[in-house]
């Protein structure tokens, strides 16, 4: 391919898509620059705008102030077995059931998709679905935490449309006529085959289990089971408790209270950020590698 | 087109008729042994859909509180019927059709910014060489998904300052403004759609990547073996491997018309922006978790659900027609 | 799996009415159950062999509760150990309703705040016991409190005779105040404050125009504010108004949004708004960014809890005053809404608790003198400690090594601390000790009898409503309320012009205003019989 030479045409293409994405970079690379260079400076330099690129009045007591708590390391602990685990288990519902539902041939797929996305637009809300995780016992276990939100109908969807794009029905017919079954060549042919798609998926959910606090807060009750984003909130506490509970009649205690835990949290919120997101972000390079071109013709051929 | 003029209208008739059973037949039989032979097929479906029967489909009953007046100690089944009086209530707040107006605007206009970005930066992304420039702009891309709302709240409102903002500093080298964008009514919309969109276009392009890495190098080959240009190979090759996933996330926002998430409007919301910027969401907000009014606030999320179920479907019989993707 | 929540469910429902029956019966005083032998109806220990419970409250710092001091010594002294279950408090309400709604009870919740409706709710459930037979039997000191006071005793009781939840009492409520830049007054010249709202304007365009914080630049904000909430009563009081919604008027409900005081106000901030001396990004900024302004040396008018929050003075600074009320000319007095010494809802006792009256004993310690200085200090030698043997004058220590300040340090040893608990505040006043440095608060205190007290009035009083009557006023105030807040700020910023004040106040009448006062006038009165 490298090869060919390229047209003139070509590389004023080329060109504009190299200024694009350079333009993009920039637009979106400064307010990160910017959260790296707050979680290292004054907040009060920040809050004033005095900060605007690089950091000013650089000290890291974010950073030791998130760090001086033990459970830190038994939250991140926490939030990667969760995270595993979650995942593991996502996708073992996810791609069968999706490749499933990518068939012609499945009778009933329909029924099934309407039924599944009908959970897109209604649910029990909360209450009920607690009493259900509470009687099926698994209250304050692991399995509420990767439970719940085992599967997404969205990923499901979009795993189909990959599958009924990529898949085609031919090879699917070779493969029994090889007298292969569906399910050997479901683990032989289909995911070898999948890979990009899995690695989005496992994407999506991990990304989608890292983040949850919210399931840690309904359903856990032991400090020792928390993860992460569980424990950096309680660090935070106040941070989202601003104004209208400072208004008028409140108690001075109270109000010393909150100005001191509010300072905490200008000193720590940027720091919480690159602390909670670091591993998300570093592992993003190594799931690309699974969206480089031409891994369909290694398998086919093979 | 002459044989069946021979024939008599009735003969007609009764040709297509003893073809049609015979094509019911012919097809029901199929049906069963479809059935019969993708019998692993129900199997590979199987967890998903105990998975959804469990999870989603028993707590369901929790719906029925939208019609009755919930009282938590009497449960959901104990509580007294009331119809649709929170229905009714809701119809006739007064901010009723600000409410939608604004949620319907905000989708739209999220929709019509958010939508294409993602394809264009896959599309770009796939142009170029794998290597550092290509991982480290992707990785950037991807990097703001991550940031907390309160955090990215926070941000907004400090660059858009009207005094100490740069946004407004760089407005000002052009003798414009300062502009109050946070107090300004007319802003509030622009602002958080294209907040959003810098958050998500990286994460949103991810899903167009994948489905780009699925073309056969060959074809891309054999195009330019042909002498198409780039340009031609994107639109010949790339973008109708896109289509399917372009309708697919198309019907799925569709669906998602009348549902805004309320949080980062909440964060983002003051007395002055409020025409233009409370959606269904933040009311809802308010009435169930603010005021744990529950019933209310069910009956308003069941209200969006209907309207949102209803579009689903109708975008997707529009879909079924137009396109061979859709939902179902 | 459906059948099995279907039985578990009706279980819920049945348990739950069951209840509800035992509990209303438990309400004449004769069935208050015997505690049993292990209880001592006085002294301490409360219970000669230990018993658990279970307890619910928001955490507000990041210390466990089992670890904190007080529950500790608390644990020694009456031999009742506790399991916590304290989510943090922003997310405590959540859990809170959860826990209420699903019948997953905990013994007690501790400060978490129930609302008059939660009281009247989970108490007509059964999920919570009414506790006024308990108090008379074992909780001398909430007793002797409830026939000291009667307004106590009405702020907790709801309209069919039961207390279901124990107060946080004030007897000295902190009041929220602005504060004017000292430094820039003493720069100007400034020897007496402004007492008219003429006279406040001049100061205001003082501070804008003469340049007090001397840097040469027009940088100042005279007046700075995340939100009319937090400056409002000063303002608004100056014209005879106290309260932007439901104020008493002559003893009788009234709106004050409607008010022709209100339009003086509004028309009054627009004008500062117009000068620019109300900081254009009032409705837009966050109070940190406020507060960054502060540190900055632009403001010369502010509401905070104390100057040192926002300016880079000591924390004991003495040199800002604090802003008086001012008055509007043609109004007879400026009003001020004294604030309210009661807080509701801080200790719950559930229908799961087998121990009440153990319970209920726990909880009246911190209604005596000696108990509440010890929810708050905890014991001698940790926090604190006698500067001599006189034992008149106590010392703050140094805290221990990780803890930046005294007041973080206590943070981890009590609870009193971000949250409202069940305590009664005796007035420093009233005590026989005092604290060493003690300069800033009672120089505020005299400021307060000065500035505020004399014009202080009293604010609607925390009725119980009714289901009904909480129903009428929550679909009424959910529009109304947010018009309200919403027009203020047009009207202030001039982006509703004040010629449409009619058709604000028609518009006001139209969301069933007559309706939500009735319902405030009849519980009112209600409460005063």
């Amino acid at each position: 391919m490298t090869t060919i030479r390229e047209s003139r045409n070509d590389r004023i293409f080329k060109a504009f898509i190299y200024s694009f994405l350079i333009v993009i970079l920039i637009i979106v690379l400064y307010p990160l620059i910017y959260i790296i260079s707050a979680s290292i400076s004054d907040p009060t330099l920040v809050s004033s705008g005095k900060m605007w690129l690089w950091p000013k009045g650089i000290n890291f007591d974010g950073y030791k102030l998130i760090f001086q708590d033990d459970q830190i390391w038994i939250g991140y602990l926490n939030t990667i077995y969760y995270t595993v685990l979650g995942v593991l288990i996502s996708l073992a519902i996810t791609l069968p059931a999706a490749y499933a539902l990518s068939r012609r041939k499945l009778v009933g797929g329909n029924f099934f998709m309407m039924m599944f996305a009908f959970t897109m637009f209604f649910s029990g809300g909360l209450v009920p679905t607690y009493l259900l995780v509470k009687n099926l016992g698994l209250v304050n276990t692991v399995g509420a935490m990767v439970l719940p939100n085992a599967a997404a109908v969205w990923n499901i969807i979009v795993c189909r449309t990959f599958f009924q794009v990529t898949i085609p029905k031919e090879l699917e017919e070779a493969a029994i006529i090889d007298g292969c079954s569906t399910t050997k060549l479901f683990f032989k042919v289909v995911i070898p085959l999948s890979m990009p798609i899995i690695a989005v998926m496992a994407l999506f959910y991990g990304v989608g289990q890292w983040n949850d606090y919210f399931n840690a807060l309904i359903y856990l009750s032991d400090k020792e089971k928390y993860p992460l984003q569980m424990i950096l909130r309680q660090i935070l506490v106040l941070q989202e408790l601003g104004n209208d509970n400072m208004a008028t009649s409140i108690s001075n205690s109270a109000a010393e209270a909150m100005q001191h835990s509010q300072s905490l949290a200008d000193i720590m919120k940027y720091a919480i950020i690159i602390v909670s997101t670091l591993p998300m972000i570093i592992v993003y390079p190594f799931l690309q590698r699974f969206f480089v071109k031409g891994v369909m013709i290694g398998s086919i051929k093979g | 087109m002459e044989s069946p003029s021979k024939l008599s209208s009735t003969e007609t008739a009764s040709f297509l008729t003893q073809n049609k059973k015979a094509l019911k037949k012919e097809r029901r039989r199929k049906k069963l042994k479809d059935i019969a032979q993708s019998w692993e097929l129900y199997i590979f479906l199987l967890p998903a859909f105990l998975y959804f029967v469990i999870f989603h489909y028993i707590p369901l009953y929790g719906l029925l509180i939208a019609f009755k007046d919930y009282v938590p100690t009497l449960g959901v089944w104990g509580s007294p019927w009331v119809g649709f009086e929170w229905f009714t209530q809701f119809f006739h707040s007064y901010y009723f059709w600000d409410l939608i107006r604004n949620t319907i605007e905000i989708s739209l206009y999220s929709l019509v910014v958010g939508f294409p970005l993602p394809i264009i930066l896959a599309l770009a992304f796939n142009e170029i060489k794998d290597g550092f420039f290509k991982r480290g702009v992707q990785t950037v891309t991807y990097a703001p998904h991550f940031i907390s709302l309160v955090v990215m709240v926070g941000m907004i409102i400090a660059f858009l300052s009207p005094q100490t903002g740069i946004i407004n500093d760089f407005l000002g080298l052009f003798g414009i403004g300062p502009i109050a964008f946070m107090s300004e009514p007319g802003w509030f919309k622009t602002i958080f759609v294209f907040s959003d969109v810098w958050q998500g276009m990286g994460w949103g392009s991810i899903i167009y990547m994948a489905a780009l890495s699925g073309i056969d190098p060959q074809l891309h080959e054999a195009a330019t073996v042909d002498g198409a240009s780039r340009w031609q190979r994107i639109w010949h090759i790339n973008i109708p491997t896109l289509v399917p996933t372009m309708v697919i996330l198309f019907i799925l926002d569709m669906g998602g018309l009348l549902s805004v998430g309320f949080q980062k409007i909440l964060l983002m919301q003051n007395d002055l922006n409020m025409d233009t910027s409370d959606v269904i969401s933040t009311f809802v907000y308010r009435t169930g978790i603010l005021d744990t009014q529950y019933s209310y606030s069910t009956a308003v999320g069941l209200f969006d659900a209907v309207i949102n179920a209803a579009l689903l479907v109708i975008v997707n019989q529009i879909a079924r027609k137009r396109s061979q993707t859709s939902l179902w | 799996m459906r059948k099995l929540t279907m039985l578990l469910m009706t279980f819920v429902l049945f348990s739950g009415i069951l209840i509800g029956c035992s509990s209303k019966n438990a309400t004449t005083s004769s069935t208050v159950k015997d505690p049993g032998k292990n209880f001592n109806k006085t002294g301490y220990p409360i219970v000669n062999k230990k018993i658990t419970l279970s307890m619910f409250g928001p955490l507000a710092v990041a210390n466990d509760w089992d670890e904190r001091e007080y529950f500790i010594e608390m644990e020694k002294k009456t031999n009742i150990h506790f399991d916590f279950e304290t989510p943090d408090r922003a997310d405590a309400d959540t859990k809170k309703n959860l826990l209420l709604s699903s019948g997953d009870l905990p013994d007690i919740f501790y400060g978490s705040s129930f609302s008059h409706q939660d009281e009247i709710k989970y108490g007509e459930q059964g999920v919570i016991i009414p506790l006024e037979d308990l108090i008379k039997k074992y909780a001398p000191n909430i007793q002797k409190m409830l026939d000291q006071e009667p307004d106590i005793k009405k702020a907790i009781t709801t309209p069919d005779g039961h207390i279901y939840s124990l107060p946080q009492v004030d007897e000295d409520p902190g009041i929220w105040h602005l504060w004017y830049n000292g430094e820039w007054l003493k720069n100007l010249g400034i020897k007496e404050l402004p007492t008219t709202t003429d006279g406040l304007f001049d100061l205001l365009m003082k501070f804008k125009n003469d340049d007090p914080n001397k840097n040469g630049k027009a940088d100042e904000i005279p007046l700075s504010t995340a939100g009319m909430d937090t400056i409002r009563a000063m303002f608004l009081g100056a014209f005879g108004v106290s309260n932007q919604h439901i104020e008493l008027l002559n003893n009788k409900v009234a709106y004050g949004a409607i008010q022709p005081g209100y339009k003086e106000y509004l028309a009054y901030m627009n004008k500062l708004w117009k000068n620019n001396l109300l900081d254009h990004e009032t409705f837009s900024q966050t109070d940190d960014q406020r507060k960054a302004k502060g540190h900055n040396d632009r403001l010369g008018l502010f509401p905070d809890a104390r100057p040192s929050f926002t300016m880079n003075v000591d924390y004991d600074s003495t040199d800002n005053p604090v802003m008086n009320l001012v008055k509007a000319p043609g109004v007879d007095k400026q009003v001020f809404e004294l604030p309210n010494k009661v807080s509701s809802g801080q200790f719950v006792i559930t229908k799961d608790n087998k121990h009440p009256a153990e319970s209920i004993r726990w909880a009246d310690y911190s209604y005596s003198d000696e108990g509440a200085d010890f929810l708050h200090n905890v014991k001698e030698g940790t926090y604190w400690e006698w500067k001599d043997d006189s034992k008149k004058v106590r010392v703050i220590k140094d805290p221990p090594k990780g803890f930046d300040d005294a007041e973080t340090f206590r943070s981890s040893i009590s609870p009193d601390w971000g949250i409202p608990v069940p305590i009664r505040r005796p007035a420093q006043a009233d005590l026989d000790w005092q604290w060493d440095d003690n300069k800033f608060t009672n120089w505020l205190k005299n400021e307060e009898k000065q500035k505020l007290l004399p014009y202080g009035v009293m604010a609607y009083p925390q009725v119980y409503f009714t289901n009904e009557e909480n129903k009428t006023v929550t679909r009424i105030e959910q529009d109304l309320n947010k018009y309200v807040s919403q027009m203020e700020a047009k009207f202030i910023t001039g982006q509703e012009p004040l010629s449409k004040w009619d058709d604000y106040v028609k518009t006001i009448k139209k969301m069933n205003l007559d309706e939500l006062l009735d319902t405030y006038q009849k519980a009112y009165d209600r409460y005063q019989k």
